[in-house]
């Protein structure tokens, strides 16, 4: 990422003014007038560093209250069929294959699953396990949020 | 807070489809039937309440700048968990760390420039903690399945 993308992404990353005119007020303070701004948030959606551009919720207030991480272990010839179903569950935000620990920990896939109750999220598993052809999934509701930031912060003052 | 049905309408709009254009609050009421004024008005009382956290690019942490993550799971003895927890949160390229209920109960994504700048916070959680062997163990992804974090706001009337 160049240089000029990340003064500005970093200008912009904690949100939008929300003033009247959001995009012409970045730009007064970036130097570019507000449609050059639209067309630069744009051309980053191009290019794949914005995936996309909306609004963040504390889904908590909003009463997604469970969530859980939940685990499978799944034969490596059925995990793309598996990660692909488990993916396209509503409520599922996260789903990926991970790296095992022989021994230690045998579980491939994983997912996060958000719901208004825990019983909801167990209820989406024994679905989800159905649909995908999978069981045994772990399921480790998160009982206390230390932290929990958007992966990437870009500081402006990096080269 | 309670959002109303046309707060939830907003909620969703501004999630999924947030006009990227110079009068965006304007294109929004459109959509709903109301000002623009109002519009802004009511995203400006959602934010204050906490619900709306901000309208803002998210990032494809890889094209952003970060080249290594990982995903880590501790067993923590419950007496240490607060002071191990601080330690984690305390690193810049820790993003999420929740206490699960399994027996790995902490669990922390980070992100890193580099493989190297990665190995180097987990040399210095490992030594800080005190934690080894099958105590601590990392879960690179091999494969992403999906991220996509965004709820269904406007449907939960119906519910």
């Amino acid at each position: 990422m160049k240089g000029e993308d990340r003064r500005f992404l970093a200008h912009i990353q904690d949100g939008i003014p929300l003033t009247e005119a959001p995009f012409e007020d970045i730009g007064a303070s970036v130097g570019m007038s507000g449609m050059e701004v639209i067309s630069r948030i744009l051309e980053l959606i191009d290019e794949g560093v914005i995936r996309r551009f909306g609004a963040r919720f504390d889904h908590r207030k909003l009463g997604i209250v469970a969530n859980a991480m939940v685990c499978w272990e799944v034969p490596e010839d059925h995990i793309e069929e598996a990660g692909r179903t488990v993916s396209a569950y509503p409520g599922v935000t996260h789903c990926y294959e991970r790296e095992v620990v022989p021994g230690t920990w045998e579980y491939n896939l994983f997912c996060v699953i958000h719901g208004h109750s825990a019983d909801e999220v167990r209820m989406a598993v024994r679905n989800i396990e159905r649909e995908a052809g999978i069981t045994g999934g772990a399921i480790l509701f998160s009982t206390r949020k230390f932290k929990h930031t958007p992966a990437v912060f870009i500081s402006g003052n990096d080269p | 807070m309670n959002p109303d049905p046309v707060d939830r309408r907003l909620l969703q709009l501004l999630q999924d489809e947030f006009p990227l254009e110079t009068d965006p609050w304007g294109a929004l009421g459109e959509k709903l039937g109301i000002t623009g004024r109002e519009v802004l008005q009511r995203v400006r009382s959602l934010e204050a309440s906490g619900v709306l956290r901000g309208i803002c690019p998210v990032l494809e942490s890889r094209k952003a700048g970060i080249g290594a993550s990982t995903l880590v799971a501790l067993h923590v003895p419950p007496g240490m968990v607060d002071k191990i927890a601080r330690i984690i949160s305390g690193y810049p390229q820790v993003s999420h760390n929740y206490l699960r209920d399994h027996r790995y109960n902490l669990w922390f994504t980070l992100g890193a420039r580099d493989r190297e700048e990665l190995e180097q916070v987990l040399r210095g959680i490992r030594e800080r903690c005190g934690l080894n062997g099958s105590d601590f163990i990392e879960l690179p992804a091999k494969r992403r399945f999906k991220i996509d974090v965004r709820f269904p706001v406007h449907q939960e009337e119906a519910s």
